[in-house]
C-alpha cells in the first residue's frame, strides 16, 4: 500500500509539474553555468554540462521514460494477449507454429537488435522507439498468456460453453479473459517495471530518445567519465535513485498483487 | 540420449538460417557497403561501380545472401569499415576478455546463490529467510547499469578498493603472480556486480524447490529411516532441487552476455559488449552485424545447452 501511494504521488507529481514546465526552456543552454553546484546560481539541484537545471530535466525525463514504458507495456500486453490467447485456446497446429516463432524470437539478442534497428530508422521519433521496443518484447507475454489459456481451455466451464454453442470469439472474450484477469494484472505490472528498466538502459547507452529530449537514462548517461562520477554526483545520482525508487514501487505493487491473487502464497 | 541431442541440433539449423537471414536484411538496410572499408580517396565513381560489379554487389539479394553465408561458414565476415581489418580478428582480440568475465560471473553467481537459496528454503519464514527474500527483491528491481554505476562510484572512486577501468594497470609491466593478480583485480568488481545481479532467479527457484520438497514422500521416508536432518538437506533435498536450476545455465549465460553490454561500458572493459557499442557509435556496420550474429548464435547454443542439460538430468524427457 505504501508503495502504491509513493508511486501514485510520484506519477502525479511528475505529470502535473511537467505540464507547467516548458521543455524547450528547460533544455536551453547556459554555458557559463556549466556544472553549477546544487543551491548556487539559482539552481535547485545543480546544472549539467550545458548549464541546464537538473530538477527540470529530472521531471521531464521521468515523464518521457514513464510514457514510453507505459506505451510499450500496453502494446506488448495487447499483442501478447491476442496471440497467446488464440494459440492457447485453439491449440493444435496453430499453437505449434506460433510457439516455434515465439521460441525463436525469445532467443534473439533483444538488446542488440533493438539498438541495431534504431540505427536504420530514417525519421527517428518517440513513436518509432516505442514500436521497435515492442516488436522484440511481446514474446514473453505471449508465452505466459498462452500457458494460462491452454490450462483454462481444458476446464469444464469452457467445455460447457462450447456445448451450449457459443462462438469461439464470445468464449474467448467473455469466458476466458475474465478468468485470466489476475495473471494479466500481475504480469502487466511486472512488465511495466521491466520496460522502465529497458528504456532507461537504452537511453543510458545513448540509443534512446533524441538528445534534445531528456530521459532518466540520458541523465544517468552523463556519468561517462571519472570526474563526473566522482565530483559531480548531483548530475547522475538523483536520476539513478529515481529509477530505482520507481522500479521498486512498481515491482512491489506487482508482488503484492501476485500474493493477493494466489491463495497458496497468501497462506505462507 | 544422443537421439535427443541430434534432434535438438536439427531444430537449430532452420533457426540459424532465419537468424542469418534477419541479420543479412538488417545489414542491407544499413547505409554503406563493404566498399567503405576498402576504398581509398583516389577511386572515381566509375572505378567504384566496376569494383561493385566485380565483387557481385549488384547481384540479386539471394545470390548475395548465399555468398555471404558460405563465407561466414568459412569464418570470413568481411572487413571492418573503420579499421580495414577482418572483423573476425577484431572480435577475436576481445572475445577472451568477455569469456573470462562471464566465467567468473557464473562462478560468483553459484557461490552466492546456492547457499542463500538453501538457507532461505530450509529456514522458511525465519529472519534469515526474510532478509534473503527482501534482498532478492531489491536485487530484482535494480537495473544492471544503475547497480554498476553505484558500485563503481562507491567501491571504485569513493573507497578506492577496485580499479575503475580496463583489464590491467597501464604503464606498468608485471610478471607472474603479480600480473595475474592485477588482471583478477580489474575483472573482480564487474563480475561481482553481474554475478550478484544474476542470482535472483536461482535463489527464488532453489528456495521454492526446497520448500516444496520438504513435504514430499521421499523426504519423509528418509526422515523416518532416521537420516539426520542435515544429511536430508545436503543429500536428498539438495540434489533434487539443484537439478532443475542447473538446466538454466544456458539461459543464464545469454543473460549475462547481454548484461555485459552495460557493465563493460561502465567499466571501459575491452570486451565484446563495449565493442558493439563502439561499432555503433563509429558506424562500423560490418563489425556490428558480425557481433549480432555472434550474440544470436550464443543465444541459440545457450538454449541448446539448457535443453541437453535438462534431458541429462530428467529421464522423462529422454523417453518422450
Amino acid at each position: 500500500m505504501t508503495a502504491f501511494i509513493i508511486f501514485a504521488t510520484l506519477i502525479l507529481g511528475i505529470f502535473i509539474t511537467s505540464m507547467f514546465l516548458d521543455s524547450k526552456k528547460a533544455m536551453e543552454v547556459f554555458i557559463t553555468n556549466r556544472f553549477a553546484k546544487p543551491g548556487t546560481k539559482g539552481y535547485i539541484m545543480g546544472a549539467d554540462e550545458g548549464g541546464r537545471e537538473i530538477l527540470f530535466q529530472l521531471i521531464i525525463g521521468a515523464r518521457n521514460s514513464l510514457t514510453i514504458a507505459f506505451s510499450v507495456t500496453v502494446l506488448t500486453t495487447l499483442a501478447g494477449l491476442f496471440i497467446g490467447t488464440i494459440s492457447g485456446y485453439y491449440g493444435g497446429w496453430v499453437d505449434a507454429v506460433v510457439m516455434r516463432i515465439v521460441d525463436f524470437i525469445s532467443i534473439l539478442p533483444r538488446l542488440l537488435l533493438i539498438i541495431a534497428f534504431l540505427q536504420v530508422v530514417p525519421n527517428y521519433s518517440m513513436l518509432a522507439f516505442i514500436f521497435i521496443m515492442s516488436v522484440f518484447s511481446w514474446v514473453g507475454n505471449a508465452r505466459l498468456y498462452r500457458g494460462k489459456a491452454l490450462a483454462e481451455s481444458s476446464m469444464e466451464y469452457i467445455k460447457a460453453a462450447k456445448t451450449l454453442g457459443e462462438s469461439d470469439l464470445r468464449i474467448m472474450t467473455r469466458e476466458l479473459l475474465p478468468n485470466m484477469s489476475s495473471i494479466i494484472i500481475v504480469n502487466t505490472t511486472l512488465s511495466l517495471a521491466g520496460n522502465i528498466g529497458l528504456e532507461t538502459g537504452l537511453s543510458y547507452l545513448g540509443f534512446g530518445l533524441p538528445s534534445s529530449t531528456p530521459s532518466l537514462g540520458t541523465l544517468i548517461g552523463y556519468a561517462t567519465n571519472s570526474d563526473i562520477i566522482k565530483n559531480k554526483v548531483w548530475v547522475w545520482l538523483p536520476a539513478s535513485l529515481l529509477v530505482l525508487v520507481l522500479m521498486l514501487c512498481v515491482n512491489y505493487i506487482g508482488e503484492a498483487l501476485k500474493r493477493s491473487s494466489d491463495a497458496k502464497q497468501r497462506l505462507g | 540420449m544422443w537421439k535427443v541431442i541430434l534432434r535438438r541440433i536439427l531444430v537449430m539449423i532452420p533457426q540459424i538460417l532465419i537468424l542469418s537471414l534477419l541479420i543479412f536484411i538488417l545489414a542491407k538496410m544499413m547505409p554503406g557497403d563493404a566498399l567503405s572499408g576498402k576504398a581509398s580517396a583516389s577511386l572515381t565513381i566509375k572505378d567504384i561501380e566496376a569494383i561493385r560489379q566485380a565483387n557481385g554487389w549488384n547481384d540479386p539479394w539471394y545470390v548475395q545472401y548465399g555468398r555471404w553465408i558460405s563465407k561466414a561458414f568459412h569464418g570470413d565476415l568481411g572487413n571492418s569499415y573503420q579499421n580495414q581489418r577482418p572483423v573476425v580478428d577484431i572480435i577475436g582480440e576481445r572475445l577472451s576478455n568477455t569469456v573470462w568475465l562471464s566465467i567468473l560471473t557464473v562462478v560468483i553467481m553459484y557461490l552466492v546463490a546456492i547457499p542463500l537459496g538453501m538457507i532461505a528454503g530450509r529456514y522458511q519464514n525465519s529472519w534469515a529467510d526474510k532478509i534473503i527474500v527482501f534482498l532478492n527483491f531489491l536485487n530484482f528491481s535494480i537495473p544492471g547499469f544503475v547497480a554498476g554505476l553505484l558500485a563503481i562510484w562507491l567501491f571504485g572512486y569513493s573507497l578506492g578498493w577496485f580499479p575503475t577501468r580496463g583489464t590491467e594497470t597501464s604503464g606498468v609491466v608485471l610478471t607472474g603472480l603479480a600480473y595475474f593478480w592485477d588482471r583478477f583485480h580489474h575483472i573482480l568488481l564487474p563480475s561481482l556486480i553481474m554475478g550478484i545481479l544474476s542470482t535472483v532467479g536461482t535463489i527464488q527457484y532453489l528456495r521454492s524447490g526446497i520448500i516444496d520438497a520438504k513435504s514430499l514422500d521421499y523426504v519423509r521416508t528418509a526422515r523416518a529411516k532416521g537420516v539426520p536432518l542435515n544429511k536430508v538437506y545436503s543429500r536428498h533435498i539438495f540434489r533434487n532441487s539443484i537439478l532443475p536450476i542447473v538446466t538454466f545455465i544456458g539461459y543464464d549465460i545469454t543473460g549475462i552476455l547481454s548484461g555485459s553490454i552495460f557493465i563493460e561500458n561502465i567499466f571501459s572493459f575491452p570486451g565484446m559488449g563495449k565493442l558493439f557499442i563502439d561499432s555503433i557509435n563509429g558506424r562500423d556496420y560490418s563489425l556490428m552485424t558480425a557481433l549480432i550474429l555472434m550474440y544470436g548464435l550464443a543465444g541459440l547454443f545457450g538454449s541448446l545447452l539448457s535443453d541437453v542439460a535438462l534431458a541429462l538430468v530428467d529421464p522423462r524427457i529422454r523417453i518422450q
